[in-house]
Parts: C-alpha cells; structure tokens; sequence
C-alpha cells in the first residue's frame, strides 16, 4: 500500500510539476502574473474532451492539436499583456484575473458544469501483487518529466535558453547585450502556451474537468513557483514533488478533499515568510 | 472644495436620493426591478466595503471570503440556535471582521500583487471548510432554508420584510447609507487623510506620524465587518448557502469592476457604480445570456486594463 | 557636561540580508547642534537615518532620544516624539496639493491627543511653505512640482510635525549656488529657533557653512569625528572620497 501511495504522489507530483513549468516561464521571462493558468489547463483539457467525444480522435493525436492552440494563445493573451501599463505585476494579475473569470463561464456556457472525464486508454498494468498503475499514470508520469527534462535542456544547453535565462535574471542587461527580449516573449508564451496545451489533455484524463477546477492548478503553478524561484528547474521538481507529498500527506490523514488546503496555506505561508520574495520588483540601489 | 460645487454635489445627491426613496411609492413599478434593486443595494454595499481596503492602497481579490463567511455564520446560527436576524447579521459580520483581523495581521508586510495573490488565496481556506466539514456545515450541498427576513414594526405598521418586496427595497437601502456613511468618513476624516497619506506615500506617511498599520488595519476590519453583514443578509434572502455560490470568484471580481467604473475617490463613486451596472448587468445582460453571463465582469476588468488610460488607478482622486 | 545630549546613539548596527551595512556608530547630538554626516556613496548615511526614524530595524545598538530609548519604536512614534526628515529622493505624496501634504504633517506629527484643537492649518502650512520659499505653489500637486520644489516641500512638511530633532538628507544636493545659500540660511535659521540638525551632506555642499561638528563615515562605521576642519584635512576621509574616481561634482570643495 505504501508503495501505490509514493507511485500515485510520483505520478501528481511529476503532473504538478508540468504545471508550474509553464507558469514559471511566462512569468520568469516576461513578469506577467498569469492568475488564468489552470483555466488554460483546463480549457486544454476540455478541447481534448471534445476532440475524442465528436471525432473519437485518440488521445495521442489530442496532444499536440492542444499543444498547439495554447501556444497559438499563449501569443493572443501577449499581444493583450503587452498593452498594460504599470504596476505591471499587479496589473497583469488582475488583468488574468478578469481573463480567469471570462474563460470559467465560458467553459460554464459551453461544456455546462458537470462533470467530465476523458475515457482512460487501456487496461491498468499490474507491476506487483498489490501495485498498481494505469495507463493513464503512465501517460502523465512519462509526458510530464519529458517536458520538463526537454525544457531542462533548452535552458542549460541551448544558445536560446542561455538567452532565456539571461532574461529572467537580468532583463534590462540582456537587453543591452543585445538579446531580443521581445522575442524571448514571445518564444516564452509559445512555450509556456504548450506546455499548458500538454498538462490540460492529461489533466482530463486523470481528474474530472469541471468550469471552476482552474483555480487550484493556478495556486499549485504559484505555490510551486514562489518556491522554486524562476528558472529553476531541478527546484521545480523538488516543489512539485514535495507539494505532492504533502498533499498526498494531507488527504491520508484528514480525507481527500482537505488537501486543497494544502496549496493555499502554503501559498500564504509563503507569500508571509517572503513578502518580498518572487513579487518584488527590482529595487533600485538601495539607499545607502 | 469650492463653495459652488459643494453646494451642486449636495443637490445632485438629494436629487438621487429622493428618486431612489420615492420611485416605488408612485405605484408604477414592477416587483422584479425593486428586487434587482434590492440586491443592487446589498452589492453595492459590497463595493463600498471593498473600497475601503483599495482606499488605503491595496488591491483584494478576495472579498468572497468575508461574504461567504458572514453567509455561513448566518445561515449556521440560523440552523442550530434559531437566533433572531438581527443576532445573526450581527454574528454575520463579527465573525468576518475577525477573519479580516486576522489577514491584517498576516500580511501586514504584503503589499501590490503579493498581497492581491494572498487574499485571492485567503478564500480557499473557508471555503475548502465549509465544503468538507459535511456534519457541520452539510458540505458542499451547503444549508437549505435559512429562515427569509422577519416582519418588522416601521411607525406602527406591520412590514414583512420577506414578502413584501418593497420593505426589503427600503431595508437594503437603510444597510448601504450607512456603508456609504462609513464610506465618506473613509475620505473626509481625519482617518480618510491618513488612508490618502498611506496610499500615496507609505513611508513618507509613516515618518509623518500616520501609523500605517493601524490606519490599514481599521479598513480592512471594518471592509470585511461590512461584507460579512451582506453575506449574512444575502444567506437570509436566498435562504440557502453553499460554497460554491457565496466563495464565487465572482463575488470578488464584482467590487473591483463597480468600484473602479464608479469613481474610486469619492463617496458615492463605488456605491453608484454598483447600483447603476449591477442593475443594467441583472435586468439586461441576465435574460439575454442567462449561463456564464458572469463573465461579462471578467471582460471588463480585461478592459479596465487594457485600455483605460491609468488602468487600475483609473479615475484618480479630484483635486479638493 | 551636564547637559544630556538629545540624540544620543550606541553601537547602532544594521544588517541586510546577512550583509553589515552599519556596523556599531557611536553618535551624540547636543541639543542646538549641527552636525553633518559625510562620506562616500554607500557608506551608510541614509542607513543610519532609517535606523534613526524606524524605518529600518536595527540589529544591535541603541537609539535615545531626549533620554528616552526609541530603538525599534515604529516610525510614526519616532516621529510623535519629535524626530522629523526628509528623504535623498523626495517623496512627496504625488496626488495631493503642497499645501495638503504639508497638513498631513500638522494633522499627524503629534499624537491625537497632544494637537491644539483650534488652529489654522491653512494658515499654518502657508506660512511653512512661505518659509521654504514655496509661496504661490500651494495648490500644485506634489508630482508636477520640480525635484528642488520637491525637496524643499518635503522640508516644509517635516516642519510641520514640529520636531525638536530634523534629520536633512542631502538637500543641497545638485542646487544653484543661490539655493545653497538659502538652504544654509533656513538651517541656521532653523537652529536658531531651537531645533537641532543632523544632515547629510555628500557633496559637502552645506557642511562648511553651517556645521558645528562633522561625522565622517565609510562603509558602514565612522573613520573620523570633529570640528569641519579636522575632519575633511583627516587622511582616511580624504583617501575615502579619493578612493572614489570623482568624489565632488556639486560645488563642494575638497581642501
């Protein structure tokens, strides 16, 4: 029994960390607080849903149909994001905060707000006597840590990802180098865009989609995020796991729904212990 | 301000005031107008709540959390002690105000989009509770039959306030002129000035002798008292509470959309705004996209945004 | 001396994340003193006058004031008990008029309690703003008025608490000779009336005319202490404002 429960935590945690991988790379290269995101996710999920429920499509060919809508969006939602003016951070939260809203009652119109569920794809496989895994894990568990690995890479051994992370640590001096931080943007929302279009099909083959399940896949990407920092990946998966755990923790002891407590206390435990952790702006040399 | 303006800002607002208060009277109106108005009134108190925290320079998008906790403390008094209304509206907002204590305190140090993040977070605690605790709180079917509004003595006239739609008109309006009183003082007190030195200037109000943390603090317990009394009138006007309807993202998203179209820095700015859209939102935009036609909120937050020329601070305050 | 001093600091420390940028000033301000603090950027001058006014914490030492330990005391009460300044990069609360963010000082620079009940403010704050030499700008917003006007606005506005201790940071800074010399006036002035002045003066714009007494500083701790003369002939201070590659670009005079 242990083991199925670290296998199922695995399974989560690698699924949380695609999740906040996006997240992280939106907000890292381009500072726009994304409040939207798990409503990308989710709208991913129930484009998937609705390719396999009107043309059967099966759920490899959703993948990268989603994946590329998102990413087409992730440049729509830029093209909006560009136009705020500062505060930019709070702006941009409340500005997908308002994008959120649009997109849940959307989803409320569109898809009505039962239930659903993409069908699961084959038979569960039995490993052990008592350890079971579905395909549908195996899916989330293989697809979640290839991204991230992939993304892993494009960072560290990429010329691209060089330029990429000079832009999240140091915008105005990779401007000056001469990294084309428009384009960064825009390769940022890309990307982010489609590992959104990624974590929505595989969210709704392993949870149930329903309009308002957006806003706790947005405080797993923060909560993640806020404590990993931006571009860091290895950091990332640590969280994602250890959130997993925790939740998993959670959901052993007091019943499962109380783990979604779990993210939004630690995302104010957070936020408390660092005020001025991920949000703060840049200060200008401090006042000496 | 000037001699002649005040003296035109007090006819406009007794000229409103007069419509508002006499326009059921003539006998002309319909029934589902005086509703919407109704609760145009409870919303609009929502906003005026909601102001005063953005009063003092912080952005909440978690005003949902004080709602849906005054509704429960309501509709749960209700149920288990069968508590008279005015105990329950009481109980309503105390139990808000202590909730928004709390918040005070814990982040005290958050300011701009962290502190936004953090009450947005801050809804998901009661409203995961409520959703769970099913032998208390009934779980996420939440609590049927809270009892309506009781019959209430006005001058010797009976006034059921359940039924007779036309009290409960009066009855909300009565909840938000004292919201917007609050609201006044809020900009034309001494704490009113404070709130503007907090907002304008933190550091420099600070070593100016305004004590910034006391000035925030009395907003926002005073913002959650006041929208946890309207989640409590709301638990008694619908007479049903779950979570999912009273901790909507919605219910958060509404303040800031009335508040900032309606004028943030002056008294009546959110309070008319709220009336004016809540109304045009219920009796226009709701028969004609009944589902989902909450995001029309979202939509104009996005909008606010994108293409007013101060964004969030739009509509700064008027030279006094 | 018998006299106890008004400002009297012991071994003040301040850390941020981990680094020491003030490491254990020792200072003491005679009631009626001006007394300059000097030194190269980030010596740690504006440190010490947050840590003064409470809006750092320190990490070790003591503040008193008039007798009185403040340490740690939050900002507003420092303020209450008669410590006022004004910020290097002026701060004036951009929304509204001169005149109102010069109220906001008379309304709120003493406890509730301790405010004279009827007095005009108006009247009050006019005169503070004429003093300044602000006359006619009373209802420009704090954000359309220039850097000096800001400067010298946010003087008016620490007058306005009534404080018996005025911290100045570098309001001489980048001004015309003419403005120098009526900024040293007002101190002068200001002293004579009984307040006492603590100063920063990085350019050493201010410091020879009006200083009774000099504090130098670098890099977090103090590397000389005395009359103007002593001090800016004092080799460390010399080689600390050398050590820089142009160390006066104000009309400031190294001799």
């Amino acid at each position: 029994m242990w083991f199925q429960l670290l296998l199922n935590t695995l399974s989560l945690g690698s699924f949380y960390a695609l999740v906040a991988l996006g997240f992280s790379l939106i907000f890292g290269v381009t500072h726009t607080f994304n409040l939207a995101h798990g409503e990308l996710i989710v709208l991913s999920g129930y484009m998937a849903y609705g390719l396999s429920k009107a043309w059967q499509a099966p759920f490899a060919l959703t993948l990268p149909l989603c994946m590329a809508a998102m990413a087409c969006l992730g440049q729509v939602l830029l093209a909006l994001v560009r136009r705020i003016r500062e505060p930019f951070e709070l702006s941009s939260l409340v500005f997908t905060f308002g994008l959120a809203l649009v997109i849940q009652n959307a989803m409320l119109f569109l898809f009505t707000a039962d239930y659903r569920r993409i069908p699961a794809s084959g038979k569960p496989l039995r490993l052990t006597a008592d350890l079971i895994v579905t395909r549908n894990q195996l899916w989330l568990i293989g697809l979640s840590l290839a991204a991230t690995a992939l993304v892993y890479l494009m960072l560290r051994k990429t010329f691209l990802g060089m330029a990429l992370r000079a832009v999240i640590q140091e915008r105005e001096a990779a401007r000056l180098a001469g990294i084309r931080v428009e384009r960064m943007n825009r390769i940022a929302f890309a990307v982010g865009g489609a590992l959104i279009g990624l974590a929505g099909p595989l969210f709704g083959q392993n949870a149930y989609l329903h309009p308002a399940g957006g806003m706790e896949a947005t405080l797993i990407a923060v909560v993640i995020t806020l404590f990993a920092g931006t571009g860091r990946i290895r950091g990332l998966l640590a969280g994602a796991w250890l959130l997993a755990l925790l939740e998993s923790a959670a959901a052993l002891w007091l019943g499962s729904n109380w783990r979604e407590l779990v993210s939004a206390g630690i995302l104010i435990a957070l936020l408390m212990w660092k005020p001025e952790g991920l949000l703060a702006r840049k200060k200008p040399a401090p006042e000496l | 301000m000037k001699k002649e303006g005040l003296r035109r800002h007090l006819l406009w607002t007794l000229v409103v005031l007069l419509a508002l208060g006499l326009w059921p009277l003539g006998g002309w109106h319909t029934l589902l107008v005086c509703r919407v108005l109704g609760f145009a009134f409870l919303f609009a108190m929502v906003t005026v709540a909601w102001n005063l925290v953005a009063l003092s320079g912080l952005i909440s998008l978690g005003h949902a959390a004080y709602f849906g906790l005054g509704a429960y403390a309501a509709a749960l008094l209700d149920h288990y002690s069968g508590a008279q209304v005015p105990v329950t509206l009481a109980v309503a907002g105390l139990s808000a105000a202590a909730y928004g204590a709390v918040l005070a305190v814990a982040f005290q140090r958050l300011r701009a989009a962290s502190y936004a993040l953090a009450t947005l977070a801050s809804v998901e605690i009661p409203k995961v509770i409520a959703d769970n605790w099913e032998s208390f709180t009934f779980g996420s079917l939440g609590l049927v039959g809270t009892r309506p509004l009781p019959t209430i003595s006005v001058a010797g006239f009976a006034v059921d306030l359940s039924h007779n739609i036309m009290g409960q008109y009066y009855f909300l309006m009565t909840f938000l002129a004292v919201a917007c009183a609050i609201h006044a003082l809020a900009i034309h007190s001494r704490w009113g000035w404070a709130l503007r030195a907090v907002r304008e200037d933190e550091r420099a109000a600070a070593v100016l002798g305004v004590d910034v943390f006391a000035t925030r603090f009395t907003a926002t317990v005073l913002s959650a008292a006041l929208t946890g009394v309207c989640g409590g009138l709301y638990a008694h006007l619908m007479g049903m509470t779950e979570p999912d309807l009273v901790f909507n993202l919605h219910i958060s998203a509404m303040p800031l959309v009335f508040a900032i179209l309606g004028g943030r820095f002056r008294w009546y700015g959110p309070a008319a705004g709220a009336l004016v859209l809540y109304s045009v939102d219920q009796l226009v935009l709701h028969p004609w996209l009944p589902a989902g036609h909450a995001a029309v909120y979202g939509l104009v937050i996005m909008v606010i945004l994108l293409f007013f020329p101060k964004g969030i601070g739009s509509w700064p305050a008027p030279r006094s | 001396m018998a006299r106890a001093p008004i400002l009297d600091i012991q071994g003040l420390a301040v850390k941020f994340n981990g680094r020491r940028v003030l490491k254990g000033i020792h200072l003491s301000v005679e009631q009626g003193e001006i007394v300059s603090l000097i030194g190269p950027n980030g010596a740690g001058k504006t440190t010490l006058f947050n840590a003064i006014t409470g809006l750092v914490r320190p990490s070790a030492g003591s503040v008193r004031f008039c007798g009185e330990d403040i340490t740690g005391w939050p900002a507003h009460r420092i303020c209450w008990a008669g410590i006022a300044r004004t910020f290097q990069i002026a701060r004036p609360f951009p929304e509204m008029t001169a005149e109102e963010n010069v109220r906001i000082g008379i309304w709120f620079g003493k406890r509730k309690k301790e405010l004279p009940r009827s007095r005009n403010t108006r009247e009050e704050a006019r005169r503070l703003l004429h003093l300044v030499g602000l006359e006619g700008k009373e209802e420009t917003p704090g954000r359309e008025l220039t850097l000096s006007e800001q400067r010298r606005l946010e003087v008016a506005r620490a007058l306005a608490t009534a404080p018996r201790l005025l911290l100045l940071d570098e309001i001489a800074a980048g001004l015309s000779p003419q403005a120098v010399s009526h900024a040293a006036r007002l101190v002068r002035a200001l002293r004579d009336q009984g307040t006492t002045i603590l100063l920063i003066d990085h350019f050493l714009n201010l410091t020879a005319r009006v200083s009774d007494r000099l504090l130098a500083l670098d890099q977090g701790e103090t590397i000389a202490e005395g009359s103007p003369a002593q001090v800016l002939h004092h080799p460390e201070v010399l080689s600390a404002y050398l050590g820089e590659r142009h160390p006066h670009t104000g009309s400031g005079e190294i001799p």
